[in-house]
């Protein structure tokens, strides 16, 4: 379970590094339940692309993750009492990623952390996640107002399109100042997806899960938003169909926000 | 010379390596000077010590350390991040013994005024053996001084600023365990950086010798004026060194003329 330390942590850093918060046993199974969903989905473990199972495919690991405690612990702590569920997906990635921190045009009005587990031992020479800490500013923006106005000089990094063809303060991607999150099998990542982060030196496919929650929204302006994203972006947040009629309440209650401002609930197998 | 990009990189991180500064020699040669004036006055920490040595404004008394100081490589750093009319604040040379905790502006005194320092490292050092350690971006008074706004802005890194609170855990982990960016360095590697930034040094084995050169901005608001004054008043550490004062280089009467504006008495 996250410590109050730990909240302070992220809150300063904009990111937590649980090591080995998942035992061998259950490892294991992460695993072998990842590379059944890959191969229900058809998609090649082997990709030199960036690849994710399909949505019926993940459900069971997916009732899996929501159900347990850590991964309860974590959005309660850092979201609040009503977090809900924005989605859930197994994905290969079989190439670098850019520097991106959400889109650095569109500001998100509400808080959402995405969890991270990946399922080989990855270092900075190959392909382990790369954050700049501390970057995290719309983050505490959303909570402090007083963060609107001050200067960004991380823009030419956040927004993905541009990193490629002029490189930041004149550096190749790869060098600019970052902290690699080394990770092994069972390690835990949580972080905000307005924390900078990237990926290089790919050697092999990784196999990444991502969990990500969203604080509910109350405001006018932060219902608005979801709204529009949900409009143009179905896929982007969505409340399963089979997590509204999950036997745990504490589940259905991930969902159930979101459904009762109007949000439609997604198709039967989802 | 540094160029624009190397200025964004130093506004938006807080620190600018500059590897291969200097050649290995021109560094060997430095640091051969450093340690004879150290051993002449006794200030050089035997391989046994516990406590660090230093000399403050070695400038003033290192031939080879002045002629660095007014080299391009150097001399360009301040006047491109500090303005033409920036102030010469001190240098030094340390012989570093142990560990360095976390520290960074003091965590309550702000300085009232943009400074930098360019540090060279004589000895190749990486995170085993006491390397630079850095949060990178957390120059918040640096930023402060660039841009009021962000004076209202909360500090959540107080715990690693104060170097008093070094016996203490800061968020619950040891401190060699805060998240950090560790600069290796190599004999003739220079880094610019602004004591804001939260830095520290952990595994050091044996004695790390460093020269810093540190500059300020022009003090003058009238609170930097005072600012500047009460530091010399107190000893500590602004100086106009006479040797500056009466040179016959220009640059170097330059780099204190401001301080002599201010009445502070040429030592």
């Amino acid at each position: 379970m996250l410590t109050s330390d730990q909240v302070d942590l992220f809150q300063a850093f904009g990111y937590l590094h649980l090591e080995q918060a998942f035992d061998a046993e259950e490892t294991v199974f992460i695993q072998r339940e990842f590379d059944a969903a890959i191969r229900r989905s058809g998609v090649d473990p082997g990709t030199t692309d960036q690849l994710s199972a399909d949505r019926a495919s993940v459900r069971d690991l997916r009732d899996w993750f929501l159900t347990h405690e850590l991964i309860r612990d974590i959005p309660y702590k850092l979201l609040g009492e009503g977090f809900q569920f924005e989605g859930f997906g197994c994905g290969i990635y079989g190439s670098d990623s850019p520097w991106h921190a959400d889109s650095a045009v569109i500001r998100w009005p509400f808080r959402h952390i995405k969890i991270a587990l990946y399922l080989d031992p990855l270092d900075g020479e190959s392909g382990a996640l790369r954050v700049i800490p501390g970057t995290h500013r719309d983050w505490h923006w959303i909570g402090d107002p007083v963060w609107h106005d001050v200067p960004d000089y991380f823009f030419g990094l956040k927004n993905r399109d541009v990193i490629w063809q002029h490189p930041p303060f004149g550096l190749a991607p790869e060098d600019v100042p970052h902290q690699a999150l080394a990770t092994r099998p069972g390690d835990v990542l949580v972080f905000p997806e307005n924390l900078l982060h990237c990926a290089f030196g790919t050697k092999f496919p990784r196999r990444q899960i991502a969990i990500a929650f969203l604080q509910l929204p109350w405001r006018e302006d932060q219902v608005v938003h979801l709204k529009s994203r949900a409009a143009v972006q179905p896929e982007g947040c969505y409340q399963p169909r089979s997590l509204l009629t999950h036997p745990d309440p504490r589940v259905r209650a991930m969902v159930t926000g979101l459904q009762e401002l109007g949000f439609p609930a997604g198709g039967p197998d989802s | 010379m540094i160029g624009t990009e190397n200025v964004w990189h130093f506004i938006a991180f807080g620190f600018l390596p500059l590897p291969g500064l200097l050649s290995r020699d021109e560094a060997l040669a430095i640091r051969e000077e450093l340690e004879r004036l150290g051993h002449e006055r006794g200030l050089v920490p035997g391989d046994t010590a516990t406590k660090s040595g230093g000399i403050g404004d070695v400038a003033v008394i290192g031939e080879r350390v002045r002629a660095l100081l007014l080299d391009e490589r150097v001399y360009d750093i301040p006047s491109r991040i500090l303005g033409h009319d920036f102030t010469y604040e001190g240098s030094d040379a340390q012989w570093h013994v142990g560990d360095t905790p976390w520290q960074g502006a003091s965590g309550v005194e702000q300085k009232p005024l943009v400074s930098i320092k360019v540090s060279l490292y004589l000895d190749d050092l990486d995170e085993t053996n006491g390397c630079l350690r850095i949060i990178p971006g957390a120059h918040r008074n640096l930023l402060r001084w660039m841009d009021s706004l962000w004076g209202g802005v909360p500090d959540y890194l107080f715990p690693v600023r104060n170097r008093t609170l070094q016996d203490e855990l800061p968020w619950g982990i040891r401190p060699q365990e805060v998240p950090h960016l560790p600069l290796p360095s190599r004999l003739g590697d220079a880094c610019v950086f602004t004591e804001d930034l939260p830095h520290a040094a952990f595994g050091a084995k044996g004695v790390r010798r460093q020269l810093s050169f540190a500059f300020m901005a022009n003090p003058v608001a009238a609170h930097q004026k005072r600012w500047v004054k009460y530091r010399n008043a107190m000893g500590r550490g602004i100086n106009a060194p006479r040797a500056f004062a009466e040179s016959g280089d220009p640059r170097l009467r330059k780099m204190v003329a401001p301080l002599l504006e201010l009445g502070l008495e040429p030592s």
